[in-house]
């Protein structure tokens, strides 16, 4: 039951029901009722690994916060670290296994030249989701930044609160629970509102990244058919499409999650008008690299091998490599992590490097290079303008090279890819760009689909250009003349229904 | 210490961390206000706060805190009677 299928409009559409005829304090319970028949509509298997994430993390947390109150600080504090080794081991160990297991036992055989049948294990829909939100709680537990919930439950519709299950974003306890057990009364203009993003999520899938996949897929899928331009085209045509369908998908869980009054962490900021790639990182996938921030790099950075050997380096009169070279190390451990967590394969490893020796490049510039401004320090001037859209541009053409890394089927068809991008004498094959062209258009199925496609993605863009001018859209929207607004409305719905009938079903980050 | 004399020596830490010895502290400042304060330059700063009040951030302060004027609430609570 994705999000993007009528079986879910009638789930959804009952769901506001229900929920609306349930009195205001029993609405949480309605909301894990649901998020259990959302996960079941999946297979029965997988809701035991929910169950069990969520048991063991409740276990956990509560164990550790009794220890906050015990008179002996040492063994307390003793306990607490053991505590919340085990409770990250348990959850992050079925993941390491369902996820990680085949990967590392077969890159070990394949080292040692033994021969390895992989195991198939049942990867559960959202795991590494909910797995992360999970661990994030009984480390904030840990840190005494939220008091545990003690209504097993409770703790269970944190895990598995059906809007963010299958593709995040990662909420923080702290920010979420009061709103998902005590969500606000329902509201018109909330709820208006909240389907009108529902709406736009499920136009950037099924208009945009849907259409956009079918070229995406004949690149990626023949890499070593393309070169130049044609495969720049694909790895442009797979940024937009990734962004219009993880961000689609993100705008529609926020849409169903805002109807019942409960607030989801921000997960894009129009990333694709980065000047940096520092920058596209604080406005790409929000919630998981906030995630890695706050509880992989901050922790390695405050570590005591970090201030070892910072000590080392500023004893010897390096102050700044003192600050640099733990950051350097940091960051590339955070990168490859992060690469992982995309799933067991080495197309991923490499993606992770990649930004990785990016921002490890970007450290060491900042530390040792001439100062410079900051990606927001306002622009002045045609130069000035011109420079930074260069920028933007630069940073696009360096997202898009790692999508090549990303999304390539292994990594020797990834480096195919790079070596035909980078062919000169056939990187304007003027008769090879037609011949595809005109087999994409046939795939699509013709100029009816084609314009959609192609409409579609400029007003994807357009909305974007003009959000990130300052102007507010959704306000423009409102102060339409009424006739005008419900012509848009239908003309709207109608185009939804008529390309509902096309949607290829799954969302790019169910996967991971 | 009270709050002026924190604020003193912490404006001290702030220009050198950051390398601008023009920055004037506010107590809603935040990462917004400032160049080069991001992720990385945080742990600095942090670090180089501690050392120099001899204090010790726990985690929960190094990720919560929002603005200039937490910062100088959670050093004063820590330097209470020194």
């Amino acid at each position: 039951m994705v999000f993007n299928s009528f079986l879910f409009f009638f789930f959804f559409a009952g769901s506001a029901i229900v929920y609306g005829l349930v009195k205001e304090r029993y609405r949480w319970y309605v909301l894990l009722a649901l998020s259990l028949v959302f996960y079941l509509s999946f297979g029965v298997k997988a809701i035991l690994f929910l169950l069990f994430t969520a048991a063991s993390t409740h276990f956990f947390a509560l164990a550790i916060d009794s220890q906050k109150n015990s008179p002996k600080k040492e063994a307390a504090s003793r306990n607490k670290r053991i505590l919340i080794t085990l409770g990250l081991v348990s959850n992050f160990g079925i993941l390491a296994v369902v996820k990680y297991f085949n990967f590392v036992v077969g890159g070990v055989a394949s080292l040692s030249g033994f021969s390895y049948q992989p195991i198939s294990f049942l990867v559960p829909l959202g795991i590494s989701f909910y797995t992360f939100q999970m661990m994030g709680y009984l480390v904030d537990v840990y840190r005494e930044m939220v008091t545990p919930q003690r209504n097993f439950l409770r703790t269970l519709l944190f895990a598995g609160y059906f809007p963010q299950l299958l593709n995040g974003p990662i909420n923080r306890y702290g920010e979420i629970s009061e709103q998902l057990y005590s969500p606000p009364p329902i509201e018109y203009a909330r709820c208006r509102n909240a389907l009108v993003l529902f709406t736009w999520g499920l136009f950037k899938k099924i208009c945009v990244a849907d259409n956009l996949k079918v070229f995406v897929d004949m690149i990626f899928q023949n890499a070593r058919d393309y070169y130049g331009l044609l495969t720049l085209a694909g790895a442009v045509a797979y940024a937009i499409y990734l962004y219009a369908d993880f961000s689609g998908c993100i705008d529609m869980a926020h849409g169903v999650s805002s109807y019942f009054g409960i607030t989801l962490q921000t997960n894009f900021n129009r990333p694709y008008f980065s000047s940096s790639v520092e920058e596209f990182w604080r406005k790409w996938h929000i919630s998981l690299s906030s995630w890695f921030r706050d509880y992989l790099f901050y922790p390695l950075q405050r570590s005591a091998l970090a201030k070892k050997i910072g000590s080392s380096l500023k004893n010897a009169g390096h102050k700044k490599a003192a600050r640099a070279i733990p950051a350097v190390l940091s960051v590339l451990i955070v990168w490859l992590t992060t690469g992982l967590w995309h799933g067991a394969n080495l197309t991923y490893l490499a993606w992770g490097l990649y930004y990785g020796l990016f921002m490890m490049y970007g450290i060491l510039r900042d530390t040792f290079g001439k100062k410079r401004k900051k990606a927001h320090t306002k622009i002045a001037g045609p130069l000035e303008k011109t420079l930074y859209g260069l920028k933007i541009a630069r940073t696009f053409l360096i997202v898009c090279i790692g999508y090549i890394l990303f999304n390539s089927p292994t990594i020797t068809d990834a480096f195919i890819m790079l070596q035909n991008l980078v062919n000169i004498p056939k990187f304007l094959d003027i008769s090879a760009i037609l011949a595809t062209g005109i087999s994409f258009y046939k795939r699509l199925g013709g100029m009816l689909f084609f314009a959609v496609m192609v409409i579609s993605t400029l007003i994807l863009i357009l909305y974007d250009v003009l959000e990130e001018r300052g102007c507010n859209i959704a306000v423009k929207l409102q102060k339409m003349p009424t006739v005008l607004k419900y012509i848009l409305s239908v003309a709207w719905i109608l185009l939804l229904l008529f390309m509902m009938n096309r949607s290829s079903g799954d969302f790019s980050y169910m996967q991971f | 210490m009270n709050r002026t004399e924190i604020y003193a020596k912490l404006t001290e830490v702030f220009c050198d961390v950051f390398d601008d010895n023009e920055l004037v502290l506010r107590d809603d400042m935040t990462a917004d206000d400032i160049d080069e304060w991001d992720s990385l330059t945080h742990i600095s700063l942090i670090a180089a706060i501690e050392d120099n009040f001899e204090i010790r951030f726990d985690m929960k302060h190094v990720i919560t805190l929002k603005n200039v004027g937490e910062l100088v609430d959670v050093i004063e609570e820590m330097t209470k009677g020194n």
